[in-house]
């Protein structure tokens, strides 16, 4: 065997051994920014999905848009029909004058002599409790809303309505408290009696000693009225669930007219 | 005899396969990678028109934003209104029709008792957490005779199966002790003076 075959086969394995290692690095730099990049297209492609469905979403809510205007504004047609004729409202911030006003005719038409007692203070009105998981346990299952706050801060009150109290002192007949009574309550569906007595006098049989008090539903905040603006320039904001049972559990609330 | 003679190097031996393991090494290290290189092309290429798409997203996003805000807050609005519709009606539904059940009331009285005063009261009980008004009556009478305990039993029934009446009472009875001899001055042996207790149905939503 000759010199040179020896040397030309040396480095023919040489070669050889060096075209695999370098390939075989090649290919592994190629894999790995192979995977690099098929990792960042996936996050890519996830990335694109979720701004397309957020889009779409906004598209079908701006679709939407008109449909939930109307329905909007029947909802709005809806509350005001049922508030405004039937909430009691103020005259110069006195509640007991309008329903002074609104109740004494009816008594005097149907024969009953009364007089409505001065300004009371509003009280809450109690309602449902929002659905999920309660924050405070209730305390106490039962109140009487005719003396003094209605509801424990644990039971949620409306931030919308208060109630007033109006306590009317009357003589008369039986059959005229039913009068009465009828003319109010087919008048007004949200006027509330809360209180009755009906106590005879032995000199007058016909003639009772008769004290009502009902509770009257009116806005807590006229401000949160709603008004035809609104539905024009829809920004208004409301009091938060925080603010109102810091209010309530202080028993500092401000709004009362 | 026969002489075999090896005249081949062992160097200048080749193999009988029709491929070499030489010219596959060669394949593999030349078509591999420039398979990978071209599937990389593609993937950049990909990324390219993604993130594109992304942002004209985006861009479609931010241009409705403000239609995004008018609809959130009309959302909110109607939220809020049925929220006051609501309250407003569970109000009502809590609300006893008094005139109608004192009408009702009037022709349970038998003629042999004289009522002497009725008092009627609301208190708010919360069931599943919603607020419910209950009433309940309170009658003091006066009766003569010396069947007087069967008079105030009539009544009783009476109030229990006046129409109008009847479906809402929960409960009417005399309490124990209520039914007593009337120590009025002047009053009659035989007259009885007694309390009568009603209570009416719970009104108002009860479910959420």
């Amino acid at each position: 065997m000759s010199s040179a075959s020896l040397s030309t086969r040396s480095s023919t394995s040489w070669r050889l051994v060096a075209y695999t290692v370098g390939g075989a690095l090649l290919l592994i730099v190629l894999v790995i920014v192979t995977v690099i990049l098929v990792g960042r297209r996936n996050t890519a492609l996830a990335e694109r999905e979720q701004v397309r469905q957020d889009h779409d979403k906004i598209q079908a809510e701006i679709l939407a848009l008109p449909a939930l205007r109307k329905s909007r504004d029947e909802i709005f047609l809806r509350l005001r029909e049922r508030t405004e004729p039937h909430l009691l409202f103020h005259r110069y911030r006195n509640y007991q004058l309008t329903a002074r006003d609104r109740l004494l005719p009816l008594a005097a038409a149907s024969g009953l002599r009364g007089e409505i007692a001065r300004e009371a203070a509003p009280i809450p009105m109690p309602i449902a409790a929002p659905s999920g998981p309660k924050k405070k346990p209730a305390a106490k299952p039962r109140t009487t809303e005719t003396k003094g706050r209605a509801t424990d801060a644990e039971n949620p009150v409306s931030l919308t309505y208060e109630l007033y109290p109006v306590t009317m002192t009357a003589s008369g007949s039986f059959a005229a408290v039913v009068r009465f009574l009828r003319a109010v309550e087919t008048e007004n569906p949200l006027v509330t009696v809360t209180e009755l007595a009906i106590t005879s006098q032995p000199k007058t049989p016909e003639e009772h000693r008769i004290s009502i008090s009902f509770l009257w539903p009116i806005w807590k905040d006229l401000d949160l009225k709603p008004k035809v603006q609104d539905l024009i320039m829809p920004i208004i904001t409301f009091p938060s669930e925080e603010e109102s049972a810091e209010k309530t559990d202080d028993g500092t609330d401000a709004s009362s007219p | 005899m026969n002489l075999h003679l090896n005249l081949i190097l062992e160097s200048e031996k080749r193999s009988g396969a029709s491929i070499r393991v030489w010219f596959l090494v060669r394949l593999v290290l030349i078509l591999v990678p420039a398979v990978l290189l071209l599937y990389s092309a593609y993937l950049a290429y990909q990324m390219i028109t993604l993130r594109k798409e992304t942002d004209h997203f985006r861009e479609l996003i931010a241009a409705r934003q403000e239609q995004m805000t008018l609809s959130a807050q009309i959302a909110k609005q109607k939220k809020t209104y049925e929220d006051m519709l609501s309250q407003i009606h569970d109000w009502a539904a809590s609300r006893l029709p008094v005139a109608d059940r004192l009408d009702a009331f009037r022709l349970t009285v038998p003629l042999d008792i004289q009522l002497t005063s009725l008092r009627l009261t609301r208190t708010i009980r919360y069931t599943n957490s919603m607020p419910v008004a209950i009433y309940a009556l309170q009658i003091r009478g006066k009766t003569r005779g010396e069947e007087s305990e069967l008079t105030v039993d009539q009544f009783l029934t009476r109030l229990r199966q006046t129409p109008g009446l009847a479906s809402d009472l929960e409960s009417a009875q005399v309490p124990p002790g209520a039914f007593l001899q009337d120590r009025e001055p002047g009053a009659h042996p035989l007259d009885r003076v007694f309390l009568l207790e009603c209570l009416f149905k719970p009104l108002g939503r009860t479910t959420p």
